[in-house]
């Protein structure tokens, strides 16, 4: 499956090279403002790459989705579907990459918000103080005081969800390529039995955890909010092996 | 061997193969004969595992396609599909990597005698370079079945010759090989059997030379008298 995993890079390459030199030109802007004392400079290069990162981890997940979509529809599909691979490794394969795309840009893009920051508060004040500033930020507008567990549970949570947002699409867009390729409104049916999906896991969840337990004064990490991911993470296996599954037994490309 | 039992394959309202029973052996080379629309690449494509049949059976080796007969089946379409992003090097290292009887030293061969460079990009090649290194991909692999769809279009008179000689290089005892191909004329000198398909049927099939001998006639005459 590795070799899978480093295609699927090398096929979505050239966004995380544009992404990364855009980066780049707003970090170099971000240090002329340093270096020259212009604080507009920097403002606006920590701020567009603020924006530029958020619009980035957005891109990657769809361009992943997009990818598997021509992966089906063009004869490129054949570079795929003649290798001797199996149909849960290659979908398996589209996955991990884009989980690992998300999380390694995102960790990059953390890293270098952190740097920037870092940067700043040694040059204008403390360290310290930032951290103290953003914990008070979040306890005056949230109500919520910042404890690890809480926010890798977030972290999860949000990732997770993520994932099973792209296992879907993957999904419908297989049944649109698989059982609906004869039907002449496969396109239309394919988006509505996404946001069917959609519903569907968000209802059960809702049933499993009857509580609403995140927007509760106070987020609590139990077993409801356990309960709660462990049915993303099912809706997740659910989609991964019928969509494995439908190729293997259906696709035609 | 490939073994084909009352294969169809239906697409909205077209069939594009019917009950098609069929045996390729090994060691032979088979021309499958037809017009566009007689349905030879829908069932190549359903032997190399890329198009699942509406019905009946395919098997290879007495399998059903699958994984396995992947990594012994060498198809080559008659449509471009490498990726975008590469060049001649980047399709052999793909090859390498997913297939395990690809060799790096006959593909680099194969490149040299068919005019290509290493670092020619895929997408920018013309009609009969691209064709050429499909072969080359194709044909650099030890494989025990190559499916080659249309070798020859778009490759000039001269490059022909070449091609068919690397073909004919890759046959052996345990090797089947089958070649599509309007170009009957090129084909005829070098095919074992031939497979004539119209309308998504096979309408006539057997040993070339015995063809020739009970019709009297070349495969190139039986070829203009059958879909003319």
């Amino acid at each position: 499956m590795g070799k899978l995993i480093k295609y699927e890079f090398r096929k979505q390459l050239m966004s995380k090279l544009v992404v990364g030199a855009v980066v780049a030109v707003l970090e170099l802007v971000f240090f002329a403002g340093i270096i020259f004392d212009k604080g507009y400079w920097a403002g606006m290069g920590l701020g567009l790459f603020a924006l530029v990162s958020m619009i980035a981890l957005l891109y990657f997940s769809f361009e992943s989705i997009v990818t598997y979509s021509n992966d089906l529809k063009t004869k490129h599909s054949y570079m795929l579907f003649l290798t001797p691979c199996n149909m849960f490794q290659i979908v398996g394969a589209k996955l991990v990459t884009t989980i690992l795309q998300i999380f390694v840009c995102g960790c990059a893009f953390l890293a270098i918000a952190i740097g920037d920051i870092f940067l700043l508060c040694a040059i204008k004040g403390d360290v310290k103080d930032f951290i103290e500033g953003v914990k008070t930020f979040f306890q005056l507008f949230t109500g919520v005081e910042i404890r690890l567990s809480e926010v890798i549970y977030v972290l999860l949570m949000l990732l997770i969800a993520w994932l099973v947002f792209v296992a879907m699409a993957m999904f419908s867009i297989t049944l649109s390529a698989t059982l609906l390729s004869n039907w002449k409104f496969k396109g239309v049916a394919s988006v509505a039995i996404f946001f069917g999906l959609d519903w569907l896991v968000a209802k059960v969840a809702n049933l499993v955890t009857p509580t609403d337990f995140l927007e509760s004064e106070y987020l609590v990490v139990n077993t409801e909010a356990w309960a709660f991911i462990g049915v993303y993470a099912v809706a997740l296996v659910l989609c991964y092996v019928g969509t494995a599954l439908l190729l293997d037994k259906k696709v035609s490309v | 061997m490939v073994e084909a039992k009352m294969v169809g394959k239906r697409y909205l309202g077209k069939q594009a193969v019917k009950d098609v029973s069929m045996v390729w052996e090994d060691g032979r080379i088979y021309a499958l004969l037809g017009p566009n629309g007689s349905g030879k690449t829908t069932f190549m494509k359903m032997v190399a595992g890329l198009v699942k049949p509406t019905v009946g059976e395919l098997y290879y080796d007495n399998k059903k396609i699958g994984v396995e007969s992947k990594g012994k089946v060498a198809y080559m379409s008659t449509e471009p599909f490498f990726y975008s992003y590469m060049n001649v090097k980047h399709v052999g290292k793909y090859y390498a990597d997913f297939f395990e009887d690809f060799s790096m030293e006959r593909y680099e061969e194969l490149i040299s005698r068919m005019d290509l460079k290493m670092t020619d990009k895929a997408k920018e090649l013309s009609s009969g370079l691209a064709a050429k290194l499909k072969i080359a991909a194709t044909l650099a692999r030890d494989a025990q079945l190559y499916m080659l769809d249309e070798p020859l279009n778009g490759i000039d008179i001269i490059a022909r010759e070449s091609i068919i000689e690397a073909i004919v290089e890759a046959a052996g005892e345990n090797k089947t090989i089958v070649i599509s191909s309007h170009l009957v004329d090129e084909l005829e000198p070098i095919v074992d059997s031939v497979v004539f398909m119209k309308q998504g049927g096979v309408i006539l099939a057997g040993d070339a030379e015995e063809i020739r001998t009970e019709r009297g006639k070349s495969i190139v005459d039986l070829y203009k008298e059958v879909y003319a």
